[in-house]
């Protein structure tokens, strides 16, 4: 049995926890909910490294990854993500229950988390900012270096060219460049007052004790004046349906179409989409697989994915050049028969049951619960899982076609092959 | 038969049918899932069997192009049955293995009858093989796109002249051309008989249910299991250093050290992972030398790798100069094989691993994985934890010592094309 709670700490302090003895290790997560067009978004990206690499308790990298070891391999890692228009940024740390190694072992991992985040040093060290600001860059360098992702990525900057989804959630290389010590310094504490921070911790310790641990570290907090959530846009698609070309020199194209759905988590009409997006491509039983590649053996992929905080999707297929427009031609049918009411019960009857499965066993795993309540906390959105289980339930075949006829194709963007 | 793993609180329910099948079942009844995966002891090192009396070298790549077409039924596409019943089928192809799975909320049973079945009813014909070839193709082209695995590649091929380890799973377009029915029926009536295979779930079910099923749909009995050959290797390794480039931004690397073939692999293989962190896991020395110097970064990473005649030590990442990193783990593993590794470090690496083991021993996919591995390996998959728990240095300093003898390291490193280099 799992058991969740959700309690406020303080001004735009959330706590979701939920306690369960299924698993042999504990989750945790504290980060701070920020717009991704912010202008410390660079600043932002850098933070947690370099809060990782400045703890005043235990100075230095290598000192925290001892402590680590002795808590029998416990993970400390700072993140960022791009969730929607947000900017997501924290600290993520799992350890394995005490039963299997020493007594206050997950209290001590909780402790450590609250230390990186909140105990720094009194100022940054130059030395460790540049150090970490040339691994940042050197990630975002990297980040057409997977294909597969990279298309899609791509794809996005140039359909919503005039939107923050364009963004890099890393930063900019020249902005990282500029950061000084104190200004990074003064960002934090802004952070501290101001961006909403999320805490989550799934595992076996109860409520009450998670509680406890996190409010002592919350102390150290300045004053708060929580600025609230980031804003949430969803835009129509352009008139035209617009074409992108880049070649590199890879042996496989890669084919990734922008659509805009208009639909969001927080519409009505969301639960439809998901099932729309499994029909369509969101798994095996999917037209996109059944179509693109069985029937007609074009690729190895052709997939759709939704980003439902920005209610867009993506539809994505590695193809040879010959074959990029025969694929784009059969990608776009589909989704037309589908607007036209094309699907057959059985379809949306397979979508619904995959689709469900899929939601039910996200509670067997901590890092997939983590990864939903992110999702929602980045809107404070306080929906559960069994309240949209529920709502899948009940979606209807008109609605699902509803929604498809939502979705406008923006832009298709190919990245030509041009390997010799 | 049900063995206890007490202190992991662990248990593990075992048969072998009359029909050779090896049957395993964990429960994790407070899950809401139940995986099962079934697994044939064929992986694409064995391309060099004898069945019948006859010695069959067949075509690199065609264990993964079999996995691909197992799925295919005389009245449709077992993917497709699957989906009925809300389960999410996959399969994957290693060197060693290729395993057919499905995650399932409901209708367990069901699922399972259509996994036994399609994986022990071989269904080939001149059209689905030429069909399937357009598909893996483009699978392959992917891979040949993805600079991680072309490490990958090229540092087996490094390390090894001879052992077929050195090619890659799926094969190459060329290789995969000449697959046709009669080459996949050999290779299934090879390897894919009950003795060869192995049933593992995780999850909820009725043990008995799954034995009596299990028995009903698979072939009565066993055929001989093909006797296989790895070929000749040397000590040494093949290549000291290989260099490609392809679209990357910086260079990505894999160095690899070429260890001797191990009497228990299953073993082995958790000492071996001791024996890498040792050198260079986070909390020690060397990463953060290499760390401060910039020539390591959060890509870093280490592995080790038991197969069928043959095991090797990877260190991986992305760096600025692979060359540098090569030259600094190489002088770390000489100094430990002549002074010995520092008892704190050891102490922190072996905590370390049984952490990272424990945490995986939550997942019932990766469960039934590391269950099947192990079965073939003659272990089972909690076994870990007794040898993390008996583990001496010395053991480990005995691995070490063998990857500073001379000309055991091969480095493989994917650079930027020529002209496209970063500011690096």
């Amino acid at each position: 049995m799992q058991e969740m709670n959700v309690r406020m700490l303080g001004d735009g302090v959330r706590l979701t926890c939920i306690t369960t003895g299924q698993w042999k290790k504990s989750l945790l997560r504290a980060c701070f909910v920020l717009p991704l067009d912010g202008e410390g978004r660079s600043m932002a990206a850098l933070l947690p490294s370099v809060l990782r690499a400045s703890c005043s308790v235990y100075p230095g990298r290598q000192q925290v990854a001892v402590r680590l070891d002795e808590l029998y391999g416990a993970r400390l890692e700072p993140f960022v993500s791009k969730r929607g228009e947000a900017q997501v940024i924290g600290v993520m740390a799992d350890v394995i229950d005490e039963r299997f190694g020493t007594p206050g072992m997950v209290q001590d991992t909780a402790r450590l988390v609250t230390d990186v985040l909140l105990r720094p040093t009194e100022h940054f060290e130059e030395a460790v900012l540049r150090r970490e600001a040339d691994i940042w860059k050197a990630r975002i360098a990297a980040l057409p270096d997977n294909k597969r992702i990279w298309v899609i990525r791509r794809m996005f900057q140039l359909m919503c060219a005039e939107e923050p989804y364009r963004l890099v959630e890393f930063g900019d290389p020249e902005a990282l460049d500029a950061i000084t010590p104190e200004a990074l310094y003064t960002y934090y504490r802004s952070v501290l007052r101001t961006a909403p921070l999320e805490l989550f911790y799934c595992g076996s310790m109860d409520a009450d004790h998670v509680e406890q641990i996190f409010r002592e570290a919350l102390c150290r907090l300045p004053q708060r004046c929580c600025t609230g959530y980031p804003d949430l846009a969803v835009r129509g698609a352009a008139e035209q349906l617009r074409w992108s070309v880049e070649e590199e020199p890879v042996k496989q194209g890669k084919l990734a179409i922008g659509i805009r759905l208009g639909i969001s988590v927080t519409d009505p009409l969301y639960p439809a989409m998901v099932l729309f997006n499994a029909c369509y491509g969101g798994n095996t039983a999917s037209r996109l697989f059944r179509t693109v590649r069985e029937q007609k053996s074009l690729c190895y992929y052709a997939s759709s994915q939704t980003d439902k905080l920005k209610g867009v999707m993506a539809v994505s297929s590695g193809v040879e050049n010959a074959n990029a427009r025969p694929a784009c031609e059969e990608i776009l049918r589909q989704l037309s028969l589908i607007q036209h009411g094309d699907l057959k019960e059985q379809e949306i009857e397979t979508a619904r049951r995959s689709v469900q499965a899929s939601l039910r066993t996200i509670v067997d795993s901590p890092y997939s619960l983590e990864n939903f309540y992110q999702m929602q906390s980045v809107i404070g959105l306080d929906s559960t899982l069994e309240q949209l289980i529920d709502q899948i339930d009940r979606v209807t075949a008109e609605q699902i076609t509803e929604a498809a006829r939502c979705a406008k194709p923006d832009l298709v963007y190919f990245l030509k092959g041009a390997a010799t | 038969m049900i063995q206890q793993y007490s202190t992991l609180q662990e248990e593990i329910q075992s048969a072998c049918l009359p029909n050779g099948l090896r049957v395993y079942y964990i429960p994790k009844t407070e899950f809401q899932k139940t995986f099962a995966m079934l697994g044939t002891n064929f992986g694409s090192v064995d391309c060099c069997f004898t069945l019948d009396g006859t010695q069959h070298k067949v075509t690199p790549g065609v264990a993964h192009f079999l996995e691909h077409k197992m799925f295919e039924e005389a009245d449709g596409n077992a993917l497709q049955k699957f989906s009925a019943y809300g389960a999410q089928p996959n399969a994957f192809t290693s060197h060693t293995m290729t395993a057919y799975h499905f995650t399932s909320t409901e209708q367990f049973y069901e699922s399972l009858e259509i996994l036994l079945r399609f994986v022990t009813t071989p269904y080939f014909t001149e059209e689905n093989v030429a069909k399937e070839k357009g598909i893996i193709e483009q699978e392959i082209s992917m891979l040949d796109d993805t600079p991680s695995w072309q490490a990958y590649v090229g540092v087996l091929q490094g390390l090894y002249a001879d052992h077929p380890v050195r090619i890659s799973i799926a094969g190459s377009k060329e290789s995969i051309a000449p697959i046709d029915p009669a080459l996949l029926q050999l290779c299934h009536r090879a390897f894919y008989s009950p003795s060869n295979l192995a049933l593992v779930v995780c999850g909820t079910c009725d043990f008995d249910r799954v034995c009596d099923l299990a028995q009903r749909i698979t072939p009565k009995e066993s055929a001989r299991i093909a006797s296989r050959a790895y070929g000749k290797e040397i000590p040494e390794a093949a290549r000291a250093v290989q260099v490609r480039q392809m679209a990357v931004s910086r260079p990505t690397y894999m160095l690899g050290f070429k260890d001797t073939v191990p009497e228990q692999p299953y073993s082995r293989q958790i000492v071996g992972e001791l024996a890498v962190r040792c050198v260079c896991c986070e909390s020690a020395p060397l990463y953060e030398r290499l760390y401060q110097q910039q020539l390591i970064d959060q890509s870093f990473g280490v592995d080790y790798f038991t197969f069928p005649e043959g095991a090797c030590a990877f260190y991986d990442g992305e760096s600025r100069d692979p060359q540098a990193v090569r030259d600094a783990i190489l002088e770390e593993i000489r100094s430990i094989a002549q002074h010995g590794v520092d008892p704190a470090l050891f102490e922190r690496a072996r905590r370390q691993l049984l952490g990272l083991k424990l945490r995986s021993a939550d997942d019932p996919s990766s469960i039934c994985r590391m269950q099947a591995e192990a079965c073939f390996d003659g272990a089972s998959c909690f076994d870990f934890y007794e040898i993390l728990t008996k583990v001496t240095p010395e053991q480990v300093e005995e691995r070490i010592r063998e990857w500073a003898k001379p000309n055991r390291a091969s480095l493989m490193v994917v650079e930027p094309v020529d002209g496209e280099a970063g500011d690096e």
